[in-house]
C-alpha cells in the first residue's frame, strides 16, 4: 500500500512539472507579446475558405490577423463553436469560460446580462465602422432590449453590451404546389396569411414544427391570441395608432408567459399537436426539398437554403418553387450578436483586440463576404452589402449582366459576367449601357433601338448580345422594392434611388392592398420590407416564469399511452408473470417427483 | 491464492535483485483500468448524486425529487420507455430466438456467412442506418408522422435485433446434443424435445439477450427521435430535454432514476442467470 502512495506521490510530481513548465510556457509567450483572442460562435457561422465550392479568399479569421498584423504581430484566434444558445450559457456559469466574444441570441444576451455576466462594450464609442454601417432600424430593435441586472440592481440595455450580427425572422416556409393539401387551388397563399393555417385541417399532417421550445411557443400565442393582434392591427392600418405603438403594443401580447397565457397557449398546442406531421430540428429543411413535408416552421437562413435546394437542378430532378410567408398579424424577429462576457484576467490589449475584431467584422465587405457565404442576414448596410444584394436579386442584373444563356442554361460554364455592355452611337462612338437604365416598357422609345455589344471579365469580346430594348425592358411582374429602411444613412457611392431595388421575388399575393406584403421569396425571406419589421416583435427571455414555460413544453412533448398499448402492455406482464410462476411452480413439482422417486429407490 | 508461475517469477526475481528506483509489479498494471473507472464513472454518479439533490444554488434540496414524483409527464414519459422498451424486448427475442437457432445449425448457415450478413448493420453507425430507415419508411408509407408507434418500434427491432442473436447464436453453438439425443431416445417427442430440453438450455442465451436489447432501448434518443417524427419523447429525451434548458437538478434526479432502474433489472435478471448457469448453461455473462 505505502508503495502505491508512493507511485501516486511520483505521478503527481511529474504532472506538477509538466503542468508548471506549460504555464512558464504562457507566461513567457505573454510576455514576448502574444496575444489571443477567443470566440464562440454557431457552427457555420462565418465565412471559411472553400475553393472546391468558389470561395477562394481565406477565412475571415485569418483576413483579421493579417489586418490587424502591424499593432498586433502575435496574434493567436481561438476560434470555437456549439450549437445551442443554452450551452454558450453553461458555458459562462460554470465560470471556466475564457472567451473574449461570444455569439448567442436575443434572449440570451438579456439573460446573460441580468445574471452581470457581461463586460460593457459601448458600440457606440469603440466600434465606428458598427456605429456607421449598421442598419439603423435593426439595430435599433436590438438596442431597444433592456433588462434589470439583478447583482446591481439596474437597468441597463443591450445598446451597451451587443454588437449586431445576423438578424432574421420565423416564418413558414411552404410548397405552394405541394400535393398533399387538401385546400382549393390559390387558397394556399391566402391560408398563409395567419398562424392559423398551422391548424388548419387542410393541411393535417403537412406540417412541422421546431422541436425547440421558444420558437413553437411563439408560433402557437400568435395563434392564441390572434384576435388581440387583429384588433391592434385594424387600430394601426386604419392610421389610429402610429407604427411604434403598434410594435410596443405587439410585443408585449407576444412576451407573454405568465400562467393563464400559458394555460391557453398549452391547448393551443395540443390541438396543434394532433394537426401536424411531426417535430424537427434540423430534418425540416431538407424533407420539405425531399417532399416529405409541405409546411416547415423555419428561420430566415434554413429558408433560404430550402428554396436554393428546391430551386437547383443538380439537387432535385425537378425544381420547384418554396415560398416564404411572414403572417399579417404578427411574426418573431430574432438577432443574434457579439457581447464579452466577464472575466478579470482580460488584459487591455486582450479586450482592444476583440473591439478590433468587432470592428473587422462591420465593415461592409466583409459582412457581405460572410452573408454570401452562410446565407443569413448581416446588420450591416453599406455599398458592398448592397451591391451583393442586387447581385442576388436585382432583376436588372439578370438582363444585361448575365451571359444570354444563363435564364434556361444552367450549365457553369456560361455562367459569365460581363464586365461592360456598349452601343454604338451615330458617330460609331460606344456608349456604356449600366444596367440600372433598364425600364419598364411603357417608357420605353420603340425608335431607339440600337444593338448591344459586351465584354468580358477576362477582356474577351462576347460579340453582339442583343438589341437594346429587348435586354433593357423589364417585364411586367417585376416590383419596385424600397429597402430604404434597411440601407439609410449606411451607404457612400449610392444614393437613396439606389436603395430600390427590381424584382419578382416579392409576392403580394391573396391581398388587396399593395403594399401589404407577406409572403414572397429568397428576396422577401431576407430582406422583409419595411411593414413586415413593424409587426415583427422581440420574444425576450422568459425570466422567473422560464420554469413555467418549460413544465408546459414538457407536457406537450409527453404522451400518455394510448389506450391499446395500455391494454398490450398489462397483458403482456401478466403473461409474464404467469410463466414465471408457472415455471417455478412446475420445478418445484418435479424436483418433488424426483425426491419421491429418490426415496421409493432407496 | 498465488499461481505457481507467480511465485516462480517472485523467485526469479528475488535472485535477480537490483537496485531501481521503479519497482513494477504486476498488480501495478490495474492501476490505468483504476484510473479509468474512477474519472469515468465513479465521478461522474458522484456529479450525478451531487446535482440530482441541489437547487439552482448549489444547496441541498429534495426539490428534484418532488418535481420528479409528483409531475404526471415524467411518469407518462417513463411509462412509455417502458412500454417501447419491452415491446422491443419482446418482439427481437420472438424473431431472434429462431433465427438464432437456424444460423447456429451448420445446415443453413455454411461457414458463417449468413451469422455475418445479420451482424452486418451493426458496423455502420446506428444514427446513420436510423436516417436510412427513416426514409425507407417514409417511402413503404410507413411514416412517423402517421404512425409513430408502429415506425418507432420497426426502426428499434431493426437496431437491436443483432444483440438478439449473437448472445442466442453463441447458446446454441453450445447447445449439449448429446442431451438432445437422449431425450428423443427415452422418447419423447419433437416438441417435448424442444420445451423440456432446449429452452432451459437456452435460458441464459435470452437473459442476456434481454439485458442487451431492454437497457439500451429504454435509454435510447435518437431513434424514437428521428423515426417518430419527434412525436414520441422516451426517457432519454427528457433528460436531454432538462438538460438543455437549464434544469440539471430535475435532469440529473431523472438520470438517477434511470441509472437505478438499469441496475435493478440487471440484478433481478443475474439472480435468475445465476441458477441456470449451475446447470452448465452459457450466456454472454
Amino acid at each position: 500500500m505505502k508503495k502505491v502512495i508512493k507511485k501516486c506521490a511520483k505521478i503527481a510530481f511529474i504532472t506538477l512539472i509538466l503542468g508548471s513548465s506549460f504555464s512558464l510556457a504562457s507566461c513567457n509567450s505573454a510576455a514576448s507579446g502574444e496575444q489571443t483572442l477567443r470566440l464562440l460562435n454557431w457552427e457555420d457561422y462565418i465565412y471559411e475558405q472553400d475553393i472546391s465550392s468558389g470561395y477562394t479568399a481565406e477565412d475571415l479569421v485569418d483576413q483579421f490577423i493579417d489586418y490587424v498584423k502591424d499593432d498586433y504581430p502575435n496574434v493567436r484566434v481561438v476560434y470555437d463553436t456549439t450549437d445551442t444558445n443554452e450551452t454558450m450559457y453553461n458555458e459562462l456559469m460554470t465560470g471556466k469560460s475564457q472567451y473574449d466574444l461570444i455569439c448567442p441570441s436575443d434572449y440570451m444576451m438579456q439573460r446573460m446580462l441580468a445574471a452581470d455576466l457581461l463586460e460593457p462594450i459601448y458600440p457606440s464609442e469603440n466600434i465606428p465602422n458598427y456605429n456607421h454601417y449598421a442598419s439603423p432600424t435593426i439595430r435599433e430593435r436590438l438596442d431597444e432590449i433592456t433588462t434589470v441586472n439583478t447583482v446591481t440592481g439596474e437597468e441597463e440595455s443591450l445598446a451597451d453590451y451587443a454588437v449586431g450580427y445576423m438578424w432574421g425572422t420565423l416564418g413558414i416556409l411552404f410548397n405552394p404546389e405541394y400535393s398533399g393539401f387538401k385546400s382549393e387551388e390559390g387558397q394556399v397563399y391566402e391560408d398563409m396569411k395567419s398562424w392559423s393555417v398551422l391548424w388548419n385541417e387542410d393541411y393535417k399532417k403537412t406540417i412541422s414544427i421546431k422541436d425547440s421550445m421558444r420558437d413553437t411557443y411563439a408560433a402557437a400565442l400568435m395563434y392564441t391570441f390572434d384576435e388581440e393582434l387583429t384588433y391592434w392591427r385594424s387600430q394601426y392600418t386604419s392610421g389610429l395608432i402610429d407604427s411604434d405603438k403598434y410594435n410596443e403594443e405587439l410585443t408585449k401580447i407576444f412576451n407573454r408567459c405568465d400562467q393563464d397565457s400559458i394555460d391557453l397557449i398549452s391547448d393551443s398546442l395540443d390541438s396543434l399537436k394532433k394537426n401536424i406531421f411531426g417535430l424537427e430540428v434540423d430534418s425540416g429543411k431538407e424533407d420539405i426539398v425531399t417532399g416529405k413535408i409541405g409546411i416547415n416552421l423555419a428561420w430566415t437562413g434554413d429558408a433560404v437554403y430550402s428554396m436554393d435546394q428546391a430551386d437547383d437542378p443538380e439537387q432535385v430532378s425537378n425544381p420547384f418553387e418554396l415560398c416564404y410567408a411572414i403572417p399579417e398579424n404578427g411574426a418573431n424577429i430574432w438577432f443574434d450578436g457579439w457581447v464579452m462576457p466577464k472575466n478579470e484576467n482580460r488584459s487591455d490589449d486582450q479586450y482592444e483586440l476583440a473591439l478590433l475584431w468587432l470592428d473587422f467584422i462591420s465593415d461592409p465587405d466583409n459582412a457581405a463576404q460572410n452573408m454570401d457565404y452562410i446565407g443569413y442576414t448581416s446588420f450591416i448596410g453599406g455599398d458592398s452589402v448592397l451591391e451583393l444584394v442586387r447581385d442576388w436579386y436585382d432583376y436588372r442584373t439578370d438582363l444585361i449582366y448575365y451571359n444570354e444563356d444563363f435564364d434556361d442554361d444552367v450549365d457553369d460554364e456560361k455562367y459569365e459576367y460581363y464586365d461592360y455592355v456598349y452601343y454604338l452611337d451615330d458617330d460609331n462612338e460606344e456608349v456604356e449601357v449600366d444596367y440600372l437604365d433598364c425600364h419598364f416598357e411603357e417608357d420605353s422609345d420603340p425608335d431607339f433601338n440600337p444593338v448591344l455589344y459586351a465584354v468580358f471579365e477576362d477582356g474577351t469580346e462576347a460579340g453582339e448580345i442583343g438589341y437594346y430594348n429587348d435586354r433593357l425592358i423589364l417585364p411586367a411582374d417585376i416590383e419596385e422594392v424600397d429597402l430604404s429602411y434597411f440601407f439609410k444613412g449606411t451607404l457612400e457611392e449610392y444614393s437613396s434611388e439606389d436603395m430600390i431595388f427590381y424584382s419578382d421575388e416579392y409576392l403580394p399575393y391573396g391581398t388587396d392592398e399593395e403594399d401589404n406584403i407577406s409572403v414572397g421569396r429568397q428576396f422577401y425571406t431576407q430582406y422583409p420590407d419595411e411593414e413586415t419589421i413593424i409587426r415583427g416583435a422581440v420574444m425576450q427571455d422568459y425570466g422567473d416564469n422560464n420554469e413555467l414555460v418549460l413544465k408546459m413544453w414538457e407536457e406537450f412533448k409527453s404522451d400518455p399511452l394510448p389506450t391499446w398499448a395500455i391494454i398490450v402492455f398489462v397483458v403482456e406482464i401478466a403473461a409474464i408473470v404467469g410463466v414465471l410462476i408457472w415455471y417455478f411452480a412446475s420445478r418445484k413439482h418435479r424436483e418433488n417427483v424426483r425426491k419421491k422417486i429418490k426415496n421409493g429407490t432407496a | 491464492m498465488k499461481s505457481k508461475s507467480e511465485q516462480v517469477a517472485k523467485l526469479e526475481r528475488k535472485k535477480n535483485k537490483k537496485p531501481s528506483a521503479i519497482h513494477f509489479r504486476r498488480r501495478d498494471l490495474c492501476i490505468p483500468y483504476a484510473l479509468f473507472m474512477i474519472l469515468f464513472i465513479i465521478v461522474p454518479i458522484v456529479i450525478i448524486i451531487c446535482y440530482a439533490f441541489s437547487d439552482g444554488n448549489g444547496n441541498f434540496s429534495f426539490n428534484a425529487l418532488v418535481n420528479f414524483f409528483t409531475s404526471k409527464s415524467k411518469w407518462n414519459t417513463l411509462l412509455v420507455s417502458l412500454f417501447i422498451a419491452l415491446q422491443t424486448t419482446i418482439i427481437c427475442i420472438l424473431i431472434g430466438y429462431p433465427l438464432a437457432y437456424f444460423l447456429a445449425n451448420k445446415k443453413f448457415n455454411k461457414n458463417a456467412v449468413l451469422i455475418t450478413l445479420f451482424i452486418a448493420p451493426m458496423w455502420i453507425n446506428f444514427v446513420l442506418r436510423t436516417g436510412a430507415t427513416r426514409d425507407l419508411l417514409t417511402w413503404m408509407g410507413i411514416n412517423g408522422g402517421n404512425y409513430p408507434y408502429l415506425a418507432t418500434l420497426i426502426g428499434m427491432v431493426y437496431n437491436y435485433l443483432p444483440f438478439v442473436i449473437l448472445p442466442l447464436y453463441t447458446t446454441f453453438l453450445h447447445l449439449d446434443q448429446s442431451q438432445l439425443e437422449a431425450a428423443a431416445d427415452l422418447g419423447a417427442n419433437p416438441w417435448q424435445v424442444f420445451t423440456r430440453s432446449i429452452i432451459p438450455q437456452s435460458i441464459p442465451g435470452v437473459i442476456s439477450a434481454f439485458l442487451m436489447t431492454f437497457m439500451p432501448s429504454m435509454s435510447s434518443y435518437v431513434i424514437s427521435d428521428t423515426l417518430s417524427e419527434g412525436k414520441i419523447t422516451l426517457f432519454g429525451n427528457y433528460i436531454y430535454l432538462d438538460f438543455t434548458n437549464n434544469a440539471w437538478n430535475d435532469g440529473s434526479f431523472m438520470a438517477l432514476i434511470m441509472l437505478i432502474l438499469v441496475g435493478l433489472s440487471m440484478l433481478i435478471t443475474r439472480g435468475g442467470s445465476n441458477q441456470e448457469d449451475e446447470r452448465g448453461g452459457s450466456g454472454l455473462w
